[in-house]
């Protein structure tokens, strides 16, 4: 399957390393995000998932190695992540401004014009149901409802790569109910959608592929519903158990 | 305190009607504060989105320079541009020595290193995930800086106002490079000061009392803009 840009079918990480501190470093061999594909990051906290979100979201360089689409051997730099992906964060921040505004923002930094993008923001808030609150200030929305938002805002910026880390934690059923569908649709039309989950049930609900990513490694990338008590690495099998101690 | 009291009772006898002598002075001090506070303004506020958004060698001590040179002294100040005005100064040829520009000039420094540092406290405050967000949602780094000044708005307000109230309230400055001249650099606060050393106390007090309503009016009606300004 191919992407909105006709030419990016996967994405990968190559000998990706990303020092600092102890916790959430990452030493990535080999990393591949299939587009129309929702790919899962588990693993323990501080084992470097958001950090590797980070780096394909371009908003930190890597020290070595690199990203790139399968199909094209040039690295994409740290700007090209920016302008190809979007994250939605684990406790996202409202701009200030209205609901539609926040929406806006995206398709206007794009330099689409104000009609547009009020359109476009409009189609966005409609598929996470936030339609209703379009005119309100989007500091006043509840925890669940950013959430949404972010989502929308990040939809707007109709990106190839979405992201999400830990979007829905914290979040009641419906309201994961809700983003797991609309995480699907964007998957189905073609986007590369990678999502870091503490939720092993999510993550074999939803998810094409998983990743289980621990001490910054990548221990293995399986197919979703592979990824569980009675996998080959006893790691994943711990980790899924519930028995890894870190 | 009885006379004190007195006094107090004469100043609001003198204030009421405000004679044409206080009015100029009062005029002038508005004037020359407005004028140093809005171009104070105009290279404070970018350079605080500079300095706080911007990681570079040296930025700890910069900032702690300012800091340090919000409390720098009036006379000082006054000092420095009465060397760099008069006739044999660096600039001595503009003479500008005993002008409004002279007023202005020491104004500005004075508010300039208020108003960065106060800006940069503000935008440190701003969600450093604003910025993250921002960026994911394609901004270039001048619409961060928008967006984050936008979010310090309050901050920022308040930034100028407090360098307002230095512009307007100083004094020392203000004697040495303005020298006080009736109706050509005479401010309200240089007329207090000369009508205390004169022995009228209760016309110094009418002016203070001036200098004090005039500026709760202008700073009260600045922060209901500001407020109205934040709701929007």
């Amino acid at each position: 399957m191919q992407t909105k840009t006709g030419s990016m079918t996967t994405l990968e990480a190559h000998n990706l390393i990303k020092t600092g501190r102890e916790k959430n470093r990452i030493e990535l061999e080999h990393f591949v995000a299939s587009a129309g594909e929702i790919t899962t990051l588990i693993g323990p906290s501080g084992s470097g998932k958001s950090t590797l979100m980070r780096l394909l979201a371009g908003l930190e360089p890597p020290d070595a190695g690199h990203i790139a689409f399968a199909n094209n051997s040039d690295p994409l730099s740290q700007k090209q992540l920016q302008t190809y992906s979007t994250l939605v964060m684990q406790q996202p921040v409202a701009i200030k401004g209205t609901v539609l505004f926040n929406c806006m923002l995206a398709p206007l930094f794009k330099g689409i014009s104000k009609p547009d993008s009020k359109a476009i923001a409009m189609d966005c808030l409609r598929k996470v149901g936030l339609a209703d609150l379009a005119q309100v200030s989007a500091k006043k929305l509840s925890g669940g409802e950013l959430v949404r938002l972010a989502l929308a805002r990040a939809l707007a910026k109709d990106a190839d790569i979405l992201l999400l880390d830990e979007a829905t934690a914290n979040l009641d059923p419906s309201n994961i109910e809700r983003i797991e569908s609309v995480i699907k649709q964007e998957a189905a039309v073609g986007k590369i959608v990678l999502i870091v989950t503490h939720n092993l049930a999510q993550a074999q609900r939803i998810g094409n592929s998983t990743a289980f990513i621990y001490e910054g490694k990548l221990i293995c990338q399986d197919a979703s519903d592979a990824v569980n008590a009675e996998h080959s690495n006893e790691l994943v099998r711990d980790f899924v158990s519930g028995r890894l101690i870190y | 305190m009885q006379y004190f009291i007195e006094a107090l009772q004469q100043a609001v006898q003198l204030i009421f009607p405000l004679n044409a002598e206080v009015a100029d002075s009062l005029w002038r001090s508005l004037r020359v504060s407005s004028i140093a506070t809005v171009l104070a303004s105009l290279v404070s506020i970018p350079l605080a989105g500079l300095i706080a958004l911007n990681q570079f060698k040296g930025k700890r001590f910069v900032v702690s320079l300012l800091s340090t040179l919000m409390a720098l002294p009036t006379v000082v100040v006054g000092l420095f541009f009465y060397g760099l005005f008069t006739r044999r100064g660096a600039l001595g040829a503009l003479d500008l020595l005993y002008t409004e520009y002279a007023l202005i000039a020491a104004e500005v420094l004075l508010s300039f290193p208020i108003i960065t540092r106060l800006c940069i406290t503000a935008l440190h405050g701003v969600d450093e995930r604003l910025r993250q967000s921002l960026r994911t949602l394609g901004a270039n780094n001048r619409q961060i800086l928008k967006f984050t000044m936008r979010e310090a708005f309050l901050g920022i307000s308040i930034a100028v106002v407090t360098g307002y109230g230095r512009a307007i309230s100083e004094v020392g400055a203000a004697m040495i490079v303005g020298g006080n001249i009736k109706g050509s650099t005479r401010t309200l606060t240089t007329s207090i000061a000369l009508e205390t050393s004169k022995g009228e106390f209760a016309t110094a007090m009418a002016m203070g009392l001036v200098l004090l309503a005039v500026f709760f009016l202008v700073v009260l009606v600045l922060n209901l803009l500001l407020l109205r300004l934040e709701d929007d």
